[in-house]
């Protein structure tokens, strides 16, 4: 078990930089998610921690030993892929072995490993099959195994449940999450899907451009993002972005949406608010409350699409004059009609409000 | 009835045809000719039956040349396939010039055999060729080596010719196999292994086998039946030193006139390889191509 760091790292390929100055701590036993969209640098960094990407500039150390310049096999690390990367001509047993068998341990041992790591994620009848003969899912167990099998410092997860079917990621969520109580291992996890990142993480770290975002734990960023970028990017259904202009009046601030409509919120910001500016109200899905009726304050406008999920039901609305549509996540139990008309509320204390370069206004 | 179940074949019929001109017929006319006597210096065509056969078989000229192109097999077939599948996996790597140094590799397969050979002619020309020149200039000897004209080395020269001629191919066909395998089961197997050359015999090469024993074969075969490096390069000498049994059906064709004996002959080459393919394949893995699991 060990802690990971990185300190200022960069990577360039020619002329793009992927990863930008990232300095980062993972400490020991931490289950850390990297997160953000494809190119944002979250694969090459964990290449790099792995040892399988050169690093252009910067230090990482795992347990506290700097590993720049050791090679990827003496990291005391064990990667799953997203293509599972199993060795086609070995069987089950041969593969999650084989890490152990080239550095020499004991074929006895090897095996009584591989006997134990196949136990813990049930695989044990598959042993004597090749990966061919298995499905995806327990293709990527078999990978799991094979880290395992290593009895690694550091898991490295490089989105792995990405050629799994919708089903079957829930599953191996669930199980990996286990996993990560059952061994304690700091385990550092790279995947493009909110909710991976969301549900399995003691950390999120966001990654844009080659940078870090922001960092922090899942509901943290949830709830107080630091950018539109982040806000937007976790969270299913996504956050609402609405244009508005700022005014104070009294102490408070008043938001106007380009219909006309306010908002008033209670509290703070006042000091910050240049008359006039304009910037972007976001609130959630979950934070606007849906009402038939017209109350005081309510915004009107027009049900476009209700999707009914079950548990819960997502309403479209159209309001007059702005051009993109307002998701709502209502409880399921509400039923409502397409194209009715309807006004909506915002849970005012859920309000974020961002400057013109998509940071937040605190 | 009739019309029905016999329609398809008319339309096969024009990939039948050029089949049949060019292949069956020449072989069965070939096989026509192993039957008599045909000599252009003899007129008329009288049957023998098989007595060009124990007329060539028994011949000394036969056992050499067999001899010769067994020796040239059993040596060039390894050569190329080991010469061949190094350079695939250095020319995997990307350095500067990769790219340029992977259209120069593959040079020697677009020539044609016999400007290969007369390319090697010159490498090995005694007084103008390179390896004599950079020899006697560095002093290793003092007089030039007759390269061609030395029975040993003239086989060894054809065999450097019709080795680096070959090496193409197993270079691409090697290439491909190798930029089948999926790169992250490489990047696993650098995590699971330091020794590079244990991760290739434990994860590429098992992926590359059967790639290896099809070149193995084809190689093999192609050496065995080999002939233009051969008529070009020595004309099977000095005396019969690299005279391999396809060039002497054409010294027993068109040097001696004597049709029958060479078509004979041609035969017993064709017996002869395909009791090897036979061999070859029996011998095996049955799981080598595309295993069950």
């Amino acid at each position: 078990m060990a802690s990971v760091e990185l300190k200022s790292v960069s990577k360039s390929f020619g002329n793009v930089k992927a990863v930008r100055d990232v300095s980062l701590t993972i400490p020991d036993r931490e289950f850390v998610v990297f997160v953000g969209p494809s190119g944002c640098g979250k694969s090459t960094l964990l290449r790099m921690i792995a040892g399988l990407e050169e690093i252009s500039a910067g230090e990482i150390s795992i347990g506290g030993r700097r590993v720049n310049d050791i090679p990827a096999a003496d990291r005391g690390i064990a990667m799953v892929f997203q293509s599972y990367a199993l060795y086609p001509h070995m069987t089950v047993g041969e593969n999650m072995g084989f890490g152990l068998k080239m550095s020499g341990v004991p074929r006895e041992e090897v095996k009584a490993k591989v006997a134990q790591a196949a136990s813990i994620l049930q695989i044990g009848e598959l042993l004597e099959r090749k990966p061919r003969a298995l499905s995806g899912g327990q293709r990527q167990r078999v990978a799991i195994g094979r880290a395992i099998t290593r009895n690694p410092d550091v898991f490295l997860f490089d989105e792995p449940l990405s050629n799994l079917d919708a089903g079957l990621r829930a599953q191996m969520r669930v199980e990996l999450a286990r996993l990560h109580a059952e061994f304690n291992a700091t385990m550092i996890y790279v995947t493009h899907d909110q909710v991976e990142a969301m549900t399995l993480a003691d950390r999120i770290v966001v990654l844009n451009k080659g940078r870090i975002e922001q960092q922090g734990a899942p509901l943290d960023l949830y709830e107080r993002p630091d950018s539109m970028f982040v806000a937007s990017f976790l969270g299913q259904p996504k956050i609402n972005f609405l244009d508005v202009t700022m005014q104070a009046k009294q102490g408070a601030t008043v938001l106007r949406l380009s219909d006309g409509h306010e908002v008033t919120l209670p509290s703070g910001l006042s000091g910050k608010v240049t008359p006039d500016a304009a910037a972007v109200l976001g609130i959630r899905p979950d934070a606007i409350t849906v009402s038939s009726r017209a109350t005081a304050g309510a915004i009107p406008g027009k049900l476009e699409l209700v999707e009914h999920l079950g548990s819960e039901t997502l309403m479209h609305i159209r309001l007059p004059e702005i051009s993109e549509l307002v998701t709502v996540a209502a409880p399921g139990s509400k039923r409502f009609k397409k194209g009715a008309n309807c006004w909506i509320t915002f849970d005012l204390k859920r309000v974020l409000l961002f400057d013109h370069r998509g940071l937040r206004i605190r | 009835m009739w019309a029905i179940k016999r329609y398809p074949l008319l339309w096969l019929l024009p990939a039948l045809l050029p089949v049949a001109a060019f292949i069956v017929y020449p072989v069965a006319y070939a096989f026509w000719t192993s039957l008599h006597q045909v000599m252009l210096l003899f007129p008329g065509e009288p049957f023998v039956g098989f007595d060009n056969y124990a007329r060539v078989l028994t011949s000394s000229y036969f056992r050499t040349a067999f001899l010769n192109s067994v020796v040239f097999m059993l040596l060039a077939a390894p050569l190329v396939v080991i010469l061949g599948v190094s350079a695939a996996l250095f020319l995997q790597r990307r350095f500067a010039g990769s790219m340029l140094v992977r259209s120069v590799v593959l040079l020697p397969w677009v020539l044609p055999g016999a400007i290969s050979a007369v390319l090697w002619i010159w490498v090995f020309h005694p007084s103008f060729g390179i390896i004599n020149g950079v020899l006697l200039g560095v002093g290793a000897v003092d007089t030039p080596i007759q390269w061609l004209n030395t029975p040993r080395l003239a086989f060894a020269c054809v065999l450097v010719a019709h080795v680096w001629t070959q090496i193409p191919f197993a270079v691409v066909l090697t290439m491909a196999a190798l930029s089948a395998i999926n790169s992250e089961t490489l990047e696993a197997a650098t995590i699971d292994c330091r020794n590079g050359w244990k991760r290739f015999w434990y994860v590429v090469f098992p992926e590359v086998k059967a790639m290896i024993v099809v070149l193995l074969i084809y190689n093999a075969l192609i050496a065995f039946t080999t002939y233009d490096l051969v008529y070009a390069m020595t004309g099977g000498g000095p005396g019969t030193a690299t005279t391999l049994l396809a060039f002497q059906i054409w010294r027993e064709s068109f040097a001696m006139y004597d049709f029958g004996a060479g078509s004979a002959l041609a035969f017993v080459m064709v017996a002869v390889a395909a009791l090897l393919i036979v061999l070859i394949t029996r011998a095996l893995p049955s799981d080598l191509f595309g295993e069950r699991p």
